[in-house]
């Protein structure tokens, strides 16, 4: 079936279709915090087809999921899987699924499985196809040929494994406008920040970049069709409203891989965004984030987005030093990192950002380069001070460059290299070991962000909420000094690493103080929170405010 | 369907409130919070130059068919 007679039999309604077709389910598992987009499309897809979609968590239990899909009988189980981190985790629960005599047809989508099918199915025989690239088109019509028996090999978008090895058909193109799909299936519970429901919507997919440590534009560039798809701005705020009234959701992340600001297009596709948020009052009630490159960020166009609720930009700035930013292909330049920074915090936008502190390319006097970038953006401690190891991912150019010079590492799940200096080897184990209080899911660092967001989220939804600016700048010194000890860390301890002195990163002592700042954090946090209960309780469940979200300037 | 925040009790809000979010804004910093299996081995540089082979086909391709309509 060709793409659009495909797209004609989505979009069939039938009511007789819908019950010759009753007993078609569709069990679809995945990594589901945060809400999973892809999943939520697919089900979304499968549903307006006529049959039955189960979203369910890879981390469940494994036996618990072979009672339930044994009882419900799935035709297909799609498994969605963008990391190959967790690859393993993966195999267990297909593994358990088929010692449980379950023999839906297994398939499997995602980044990873996308670009790497090859791989993927020589290490995971319980899989009988990979869904190529987008699968919204290709998980249908596999669905269309098994539930009739017929074979599905020939299929556009599929990888299976053949008598005489992996076997890809024509990629399927992308889907050309994503309006035409369902607004995507959401998760039975929320998840909240301060109380406030939230939920992850896009507003296009694909990044017409070429960062040599990200997939996403392999795969986006891999499979025919645009690359970068964008929404109508009336779509993507009908989605909203609709969010707004069935979750009451009043944060709103767009997960899109890059919001889409870029140029004239993008500016008049802001505009319209902007007014349309004005217009439905979502800018009255509601916040939103995005994650965007920092060469966007533009005083008008990001002053006109906070009013309409923007409240928290993400960048990937990546690199303070030009080698690293080289390296990285991020094609963007220290000044316009520095210069996007200044103006969020000029608008008073909160601000999070990605930084690969190792990379390649990285000595000892790139590390010290580093930091001394970090120092001028967070040294005010407007926000915490964060950094990562880039990894070579599935699907990057520069794994293709690291395994070329022979210096690739790790294995299928946990790719990894060598850097040209041995000495930083030893030295980013251990730092990476000495910095962990900080830098981890519940770190200093990840908790003071946190923080900072969630004031922020406050300060915009419940004006009525007091002690917002002592609590703020309370925040920002404790931020300050975990900054600053976290940089001089990483300063004072390459220098001596270098000098053949690793002491600076003995862990007890940065364990210690890190506990110490968080138990001070948690106190203040805990208190400014309580302090303001009844107004949140009362924000949250949308009794009237005294103010709008945002107050009407006066000139 | 979910459950809006006036349809659940004053308690259970409450602790919403106080409740930390942990959001992860970019996939590398899930390297800090994944437990790692290193039990499957390489094959990597296979798998990449794979993916390469694949997009310089479909460069090679296009380029022959806009040669072909230049011509």
């Amino acid at each position: 079936m060709d793409g659009d007679r495909l797209h004609a039999a989505i979009l069939l309604d039938a009511p007789e279709r819908r019950r010759k077709d009753a007993k078609v389910e569709i069990a679809l598992i995945g990594y589901q915090d945060q809400g999973n987009l892809g999943l939520g499309y697919l089900a979304a897809v499968v549903e307006r087809r006529g049959w039955a979609a189960r979203l369910y968590d890879i981390r469940d239990d494994a036996d618990a999921l072979a009672r339930e899909l044994s009882a419900r009988k799935p035709l297909i189980v799609g498994f969605s899987l963008i990391f190959q981190f967790f690859l393993p985790r993966y195999r267990e629960v297909a593994q358990t699924l088929r010692a449980a005599g379950i023999d839906a047809h297994f398939t499997i989508g995602g980044h990873f499985p996308s670009l790497c099918h090859e791989e993927l199915l020589a290490n995971f025989p319980e899989i009988d196809s990979v869904v190529r690239y987008e699968g919204e088109e290709t998980l249908i019509a596999l669905g269309e040929r098994l539930r009739c028996g017929a074979d599905w090999r020939d299929l556009d978008g599929i990888a299976y494994q053949g008598p005489d090895g992996p076997v890809a058909t024509q990629a399927r193109a992308l889907v050309t406008d994503l309006d035409s799909l369902p607004f995507p299936r959401r998760p039975d519970k929320v998840e909240r920040i301060v109380g406030y429901p939230t939920l992850p919507v896009l507003a296009s997919r694909g990044c017409i970049r070429r960062c040599s440590f990200c997939s996403i534009h392999t795969f986006y560039r891999t499979a025919p069709g645009r690359t970068v798809r964008v929404r109508q701005p009336e779509k993507v705020v009908e989605e909203m409203l609709e969010l707004r009234e069935t979750y009451d959701v009043r944060v709103f992340l767009f997960q899109d891989d890059d919001f889409p600001l870029w140029g004239k297009k993008g500016r008049r596709w802001a505009d319209e965004l902007i007014d349309r948020l004005h217009a439905s009052g979502l800018s009255h009630d509601t916040i939103f984030k995005i994650s965007c490159r920092a060469e966007y960020v533009e005083e008008e166009l990001f002053g006109a987005l906070k009013e309409a609720g923007l409240f928290l930009v993400y960048m990937g700035l990546e690199s303070g030093v030009e080698d690293g930013l080289d390296v990285l292909f991020k094609q963007t330049s220290i000044e316009q990192n520095l210069q996007a920074v200044a103006t969020l915090k000029q608008l008073g936008l909160a601000w999070n950002y990605g930084f690969m502190l190792f990379d390649p390319s990285t000595t000892f006097d790139s590390i010290r380069g580093n930091a001394a970038f970090l120092r001028r953006i967070v040294g005010d401690g407007s926000t915490a001070a964060v950094f990562s190891r880039m990894l070579p991912y599935g699907g990057t150019t520069i794994r293709d460059t690291l395994a070329s010079e022979g210096r690739l590492r790790g294995d299928l799940t946990h790719p990894d290299y060598v850097f040209l200096d041995p000495l930083i080897n030893d030295y980013h184990g251990l730092l990476t070991r000495a910095v962990r209080p900080w830098i981890h899911n519940r770190g200093l660092s990840y908790s003071l962000a946190n923080s900072i967001d969630e004031v922020e989220t406050i300060e915009r939804l419940a004006p009525l909420a007091s002690g917002c600016a002592e609590y703020r700048a309370e925040l920002r010194a404790l931020t300050a000094e975990s900054n600053d000890r976290l940089l001089r860390l990483v300063e004072d301890s390459s220098l001596a690493f270098e000098r053949g002195d690793p002491e600076p990163l003995d862990p007890l002592p940065i364990a210690a103080y890190c506990e110490a700042q968080l138990e001070t954090l948690d106190a203040l946090r805990d208190t400014f929170l309580r302090r303001n209960m009844d107004t949140l309780v009362a924000s949250i469940r949308g009794m009237p405010a005294a103010h709008p979200v945002m107050m009407p300037q006066v000139h | 369907m979910g459950i809006k925040p006036t349809e659940i009790s004053e308690s259970a809000l409450q602790s919403s409130i106080l409740e930390r979010i942990r959001w992860i804004f970019d996939p590398v910093d899930m390297d800090h919070i994944l437990q790692i299996d290193k039990n499957l081995v390489r094959q990597i540089i296979a798998q990449r130059l794979e993916t390469n082979a694949e997009i310089n086909r479909s460069i090679a391709e296009g380029s022959a068919k806009a040669a072909k309509l230049l011509r």
